[in-house]
C-alpha cells in the first residue's frame, strides 16, 4: 500500500545502513533506489509487494553500486585511497558488539541476515529480494547466524570455571 | 520414543517464528532431547533481538529533503494523481485552522475551491529545489533580462522577475516547472538571513482575485493571486504575515479583511 511508503523507506534507510555502513552512503543508496523505482513504477504490479519490490530495488543498486566502485579501485589503482576502503565497515558508525560483528561477515550472510532480523521478511520474501532460491536463504542464514554466534562468544570474557568440585 | 527427524532450517524458523503450525510440536520434542540446540537457539534469538535493537538505534537521519522528495514523487507515481489531490485536501484542512486562527472570512469563500495547480506545483517545487540550499538552480539570477525573456516565451505572457531586494531577498535563479495545468516558472529568492521563498508564476487561468489567498501545505505557507494574465503563489516557511508582506511587494492587493 502506498500509504505506508515512508515506513518502506524507513526500512530501506535502515536496510542501506547496514549494507554500506555508513549513513553517507546509505542516504545516497536510498535516493538511487527511489530514483529507480521512480523510473520503474511501471513495472509495479498495483496491488503487489511494494515493500519486497522496493528492497529487491535497493539490493540491486548496492549491486552495481559495489561493481562499479571495484571497477574504479581495478582502474585507478592507488590514485583514490579513500575509494580503496571496504565500504561494509560499521564500526565508522561507532558501534560495537553485534554489528562490529556483522559487519565482518560476507555480504550475502550479512544482508540475509538483516532482512529476515530487522525487516521481518518472509524467507521466501527474502529470498525473492535477493534473487536467490529459498535453500540458498536458509544457508546463508544459518551460516551467518552460526558465524556471528561464535565471533560473539569470543567477545565474551573468559568464564571462570568452577573446578574444585571433584577434588 | 524415535528421535523426531529435524531439520536445520526448522530450527531457524522456529527462531523466526516462520515455522508452519504442524512442526512446532516436532521441533519442541527435538529439543526436549537436545537441550544443546535450545542454548543455540537461544543465542540466535538474543542476536536476532539484539541486532534490531542496534540497528535501530542508529540515528537515521531522515530530514535529507532530496530523498522526502523523491519519496513523495514515488508516491505520485504509483497512485496516479493521489499525493496532489491529498496536497490539496491538506491545504484546505490547513485553510480551515487558519481561519479558526484569525477569524477572518475572507478565507471561507475559497476553501471550498479548487487549489490552483500553480499554488501546488510550487509547493513540491518549493520542497524539490527550494529549500536544499545545495541544490543548483537551472537557471542563474545572472542574466535577470534573459530569465524574462525565456519564461515569457514559454508561459506565452510577459512575465517579469520581481526584485525583491527591499524585503532582503536576493534572486538565486529559477526553473521551468511542467505543471498538470501548464508550464509554471519557479523563481527562488533567499533571504540574508539563509531561508528561501519560492515564487511560482502561471499563465493558465484560475479563479484566484487580485488579493492574496493564504494557506499553509505540509508546514510551508502559501500564498497566492492574480495579476493582470498572470498567477502568482509565493511559498516558503514563514508566517503568513511576512508573506503577505513580500507578496504585496511583488504586487499582491491585501486580503480582504487583513487588520
Amino acid at each position: 500500500m502506498i500509504e505506508d511508503l515512508p515506513e518502506h523507506v524507513a526500512g530501506l534507510r535502515r536496510y542501506a545502513l547496514a549494507l554500506t555502513g555508513s549513513r553517507y552512503e546509505a542516504e545516497d543508496l536510498v535516493q538511487e533506489t527511489l530514483t529507480r523505482a521512480i523510473g520503474g513504477a511501471r513495472s509495479f504490479r498495483k496491488g503487489g509487494n511494494l515493500r519486497g519490490w522496493l528492497f529487491s530495488i535497493m539490493h540491486n543498486a548496492f549491486i552495481s553500486s559495489v561493481r562499479s566502485r571495484r571497477t574504479a579501485e581495478r582502474e585507478l589503482g592507488d590514485d583514490l585511497p579513500e575509494l580503496r576502503q571496504p565500504p561494509t565497515q560499521l564500526d565508522r558508525l561507532e558501534v560495537r558488539d553485534v554489528l562490529a560483528a556483522l559487519s565482518r561477515l560476507p555480504e550475502a550472510q550479512r544482508v540475509a541476515l538483516v532482512l529476515v532480523a530487522l525487516e521481518d521478511f518472509s524467507y521466501s520474501e527474502a529470498a525473492r529480494v535477493l534473487g536467490v532460491p529459498l535453500g540458498t536463504l536458509m544457508s546463508r542464514l544459518a551460516r551467518g547466524r552460526e558465524a556471528l554466534r561464535r565471533a560473539m562468544n569470543e567477545d565474551e570474557p573468559p568464564r571462570l570455571h568452577v573446578v574444585g568440585d571433584k577434588q | 520414543m524415535n528421535a523426531p527427524q529435524i531439520q536445520e532450517e526448522e530450527l531457524h524458523a522456529f527462531v523466526d517464528g516462520q515455522l508452519p503450525k504442524g512442526r512446532c510440536r516436532a521441533v519442541l520434542a527435538y529439543l526436549g532431547q537436545h537441550p544443546q540446540e535450545i542454548t543455540r537457539l537461544a543465542a540466535y534469538a538474543t542476536q536476532k533481538e539484539e541486532l534490531r535493537r542496534q540497528l535501530e538505534a542508529i540515528e537515521v537521519p531522515n530530514g535529507n529533503a532530496t530523498t522526502a522528495e523523491l519519496e513523495r514523487a514515488l508516491a505520485d507515481r504509483l497512485s496516479g494523481r493521489s499525493y496532489r489531490e491529498w496536497l490539496r485536501r491538506v491545504a484546505a484542512i490547513a485553510g480551515l485552522l487558519v481561519v479558526g486562527w484569525w477569524s477572518n472570512n475572507f478565507y471561507q469563500q475559497h476553501l471550498t475551491e479548487r487549489l490552483p495547480d500553480v499554488v501546488v506545483e510550487a509547493a513540491q517545487a518549493h520542497h524539490i529545489f527550494g529549500a536544499d540550499l545545495s541544490r543548483p538552480v537551472e537557471l542563474t539570477a545572472a542574466s535577470r533580462v534573459d530569465m524574462a525573456a525565456w519564461f515569457s516565451d514559454r508561459l506565452g505572457k510577459l512575465v517579469e522577475i520581481p526584485s525583491l531586494r527591499p524585503a532582503g531577498l536576493r534572486l538565486v535563479g529559477g526553473r521551468l516547472l511542467a505543471g498538470d495545468d501548464g508550464p509554471v516558472a519557479q523563481l527562488i529568492y533567499e533571504h540574508e538571513d539563509g531561508y528561501r521563498l519560492t515564487l511560482g508564476v502561471s499563465a493558465e487561468p484560475t479563479d484566484s482575485g487580485p488579493e492574496i489567498e493564504v494557506v499553509t501545505l505540509e508546514g510551508l505557507t502559501a500564498g497566492y493571486w492574480l495579476e493582470g494574465a498572470l498567477t502568482y503563489a509565493l511559498v516558503g516557511s514563514t508566517s503568513a504575515q511576512q508573506l503577505v508582506a513580500i507578496a504585496t511587494q511583488i504586487g499582491a492587493d491585501q486580503p480582504r479583511g487583513w487588520l
